[in-house]
């Protein structure tokens, strides 16, 4: 429900109405600081009905908004009333994303997929996948995408998510990926933007599909903040031994910053972590990251000086430099649209993780 | 919590259960709670815990499993994955645990007091059947659970207890950043009549203090709202029960003498200690003599501290800050005269 909701309220020319309790509203309102209307269920609700008072806030959040999406929770999902035939002949879209479903991600692809979006294969425009709100780096990587495909000569196009709500109506036929966690758009995928290999090899696809795209300052761009990595790197390993780092988050995005940290800092990522769950059953390095037990354990058995995570790993290792990397990020001003994709992100990750790196080592 | 923005205000917008109830059972200081529901509703109040968490340093990061309850036990039952989950939590050897359950648990009608049975008699357990919304909102959440350590605590082995009096503070806000400031102030306050706080039910407590209970002296209610909650606690006939922390210049004192006779102490000389205390913390704002100021109506706390400082109160006068909760004891009162002073 919140990954659907938070997808949702990125969208302009859409509202967006929490179907179920207060407390369910409350966690995704705190998290976006955004207008979410809710229909505050009561127990009364849950056992005679809620479609009066589903049909009463839908029809005030229209005075405000020209669509209505309604984002689904449990006890409705269980309950299973017909919200589409309640809400009959209203401008609304029903996301049915009930917690127990799933995870933000699902929650998120749930409700691009009820937006339904059609490609448009006439249009020119490079669309960007994998972007939410819930995503401590959403704005900066927006920017960062459009920086990049605007300096290749694209024009940025849909976004997942994002932007006015009818552009899904006329989707990009491509798209570069910002957060491959969050990838749900449809189209071609042209690559992520995590790390500069990445970043070359997507620019690359874009320019062999479409002419008008040229890689070459984008290219240009990627071996200058290279060398301006490689020359912080040498400057950081002049004076203090490697990091050894615990990099804990999205599957792709710790992939890509593992290659980052190993390439210029000489990292040793002693334990990584994909918050979906998955592990890598050849690479002994992944622990089960869906669950704060065993990131305890392997935080307490790898004893890393540096931590890329969320403040729940902050928590679990004090001792260790730490970098924001997934949320959440509580206890700290977040005002700049700081990215993780594309070059920017490159060089925001490698200067992040040398200052907390020098810094902890004054301390 | 805060109502959302429906255009419908209601009486609906209380928040949830299992917040509240999570913020009571996540105080055992050596327990361990498991959710029974949908992993998110474990993420999201975890995740509001640690926001209040990060303002205390070195505060422990409470022990919580969820049992992740899908589609599949949405539709077959969820008896089967609390009990995976039950034999994990035991593995941990915690103190005790706690079983909350949630809106969707309670929807599709497991038992857990009888998927709990499985736990051996020798680890404490209490099932919190709090329901999500659909046993109310957070206060009711906070209430159940006193309430179900309340009854969990009768269980216990009497703890060993020194012959010192067990004065025990009952329904502490666990989410209030002033937690520990509102019980030191208590602590400091019962000094002086050479008593302590012998009980936190609940805030960080081990699981055995919580034997104590029963044995208590005397019971400090965090709030009047809680004395249903209190009525229901196992502890003596005729316990004596202080229904609020003090609010107030008056009620401090107030709060020394309804100690005093509870404990059969003389309670005078505590109160003169006090009342000089309270006139240097006046004596240190005697430059806000004169302001004119707006104050919320209808605190006799207030109005009382406006006077004792000859604050002229006005329509057109400085809006004051009043935090709510209000603040306790004279401690309370000196960090919100600091404020005032900033305002003025």
């Amino acid at each position: 429900m919140v990954g659907a909701a938070a997808c949702l309220s990125s969208y302009t020319g859409l509202g967006v109405v929490v179907h179920g309790s207060s407390g369910c509203w409350f966690y995704p309102s705190s998290l976006l600081k955004a207008d979410l209307a809710c229909t505050d269920l009561s127990a009364d609700d849950a056992v005679m009905g809620s479609g009066d008072r589903l049909r009463t806030v839908v029809q005030a959040a229209l005075a405000r908004h020209p669509r209505v999406a309604v984002v689904n929770t449990c006890i409705p999902g269980i309950i299973g009333e017909d919200l589409a035939g309640l809400l009959d002949g209203l401008p609304i879209t029903v996301v049915d994303a009930p917690g127990f479903l799933g995870g933000a991600p699902l929650g998120h692809a749930l409700a691009i997929a009820a937006l339904e979006p059609v490609v448009e294969p006439g249009v020119e425009t490079v669309g960007i996948d994998g972007l939410t709100p819930l995503d401590p780096f959403f704005r900066g990587d927006l920017h960062e995408c459009e920086r990049l495909l605007r300096l290749a000569g694209a024009v940025p196009g849909t976004r997942y998510a994002g932007g006015p709500v009818e552009s899904v109506r006329q989707a990009s036929p491509v798209t570069v990926i910002a957060n491959p966690a969050y990838a749900s758009g449809p189209g071609e995928r042209a690559g992520d933007l995590l790390g500069l290999d990445a970043v070359e090899a997507t620019f690359d696809r874009l320019a062999d599909r479409h002419p008008r795209i040229d890689p070459a300052p984008v290219v240009s761009e990627c071996r200058e903040a290279d060398l301006r990595c490689r020359r912080a790197g040498d400057r950081y390993l002049a004076r203090h031994d490697p990091p050894r780092a615990a990099i804990l988050g999205d599957g792709a995005r710790v992939r890509g910053a593992a290659r980052t940290l190993e390439l210029y800092l000489d990292a040793d990522c002693i334990l990584l972590g994909d918050r979906s769950g998955k592990q890598d059953p050849v690479d002994g390095r992944w622990c089960q990251a869906d669950d704060l037990g065993p990131v305890e354990e392997g935080l307490l058995a790898a004893a890393p000086d540096l931590v890329l995570g969320s403040s729940f790993e902050e928590r679990l290792a004090p001792g260790a430099a730490f970098v924001p990397f997934a949320p959440p990020v509580r206890g700290r001003p977040r005002l700049a649209s700081v990215p993780l994709c594309g070059i920017e992100g490159t060089l925001s990750l490698v200067e992040a993780a040398i200052t907390a790196c020098s810094g902890r080592r004054k301390a | 919590m805060p109502s959302s923005p429906s255009l419908l205000p209601t009486p609906r917008s209380e928040g949830c259960t299992l917040a509240g109830a999570l913020s009571v059972a996540a105080a055992v200081s050596d327990g361990l709670t498991v959710v029974h529901g949908p992993a998110g509703c474990a993420h999201h109040h975890v995740s509001l815990l640690l926001t209040t968490l990060l303002d205390q340093p070195g505060a422990r990061m409470p022990t919580l499993l969820s049992d992740d309850l899908c589609e599949q036990e949405v539709i077959f039952g969820g008896e089967g994955t609390l009990a995976r989950a039950l034999d994990d939590a035991v593995s941990r050897s915690p103190g005790s645990i706690a079983v909350l359950s949630t809106c969707v648990a309670e929807a599709i009608g497991d038992d857990c007091e009888a998927v709990v049975t499985r736990v051996p008699d020798s680890l404490p357990v209490v099932v919190i059947p709090v329901g999500g919304f659909l046993g109310g909102g957070f206060l009711e959440g906070e209430r159940t659970a006193l309430q179900a350590y309340g009854r969990l605590a009768s269980r216990l082995p009497v703890s060993e207890r020194s012959d010192e009096p067990v004065i025990a503070l009952v329904g502490e806000k666990n989410l209030e950043f002033e937690a520990d400031t509102h019980a030191d102030e208590l602590g400091r306050l019962l000094g002086l009549l050479d008593l302590e706080v012998g009980l936190r039910f609940i805030r960080e407590a081990p699981t055995s203090e919580l034997g104590l209970l029963p044995g208590a002296d005397l019971l400090v209610l965090r709030e009047p709202a809680l004395g249903p909650v209190a009525d229901r606690l196992p502890v003596r006939p005729g316990t004596p029960l202080i229904d609020g922390f003090p609010v107030g210049l008056s009620a401090t004192i107030e709060f020394l003498r309804a100690v005093g006779a509870a404990m059969n102490l003389d309670a005078d000389s505590a109160c003169e200690i006090e009342i000089a205390h309270q006139e240097t913390v006046l004596a240190r704002f005697a430059g806000l003599a004169g302001s004119r100021v707006r104050l919320p109506a209808g605190a006799g706390w207030l109005a009382e501290l406006a006077d004792a400082l000859d604050l002229v109160p006005a329509p057109d006068g400085v809006p004051l800050p009043v935090p709510e909760p209000a603040p306790v004891g004279t401690a309370g009162i000196s960090r919100l005269l600091s404020r005032w002073r900033r305002a003025l």
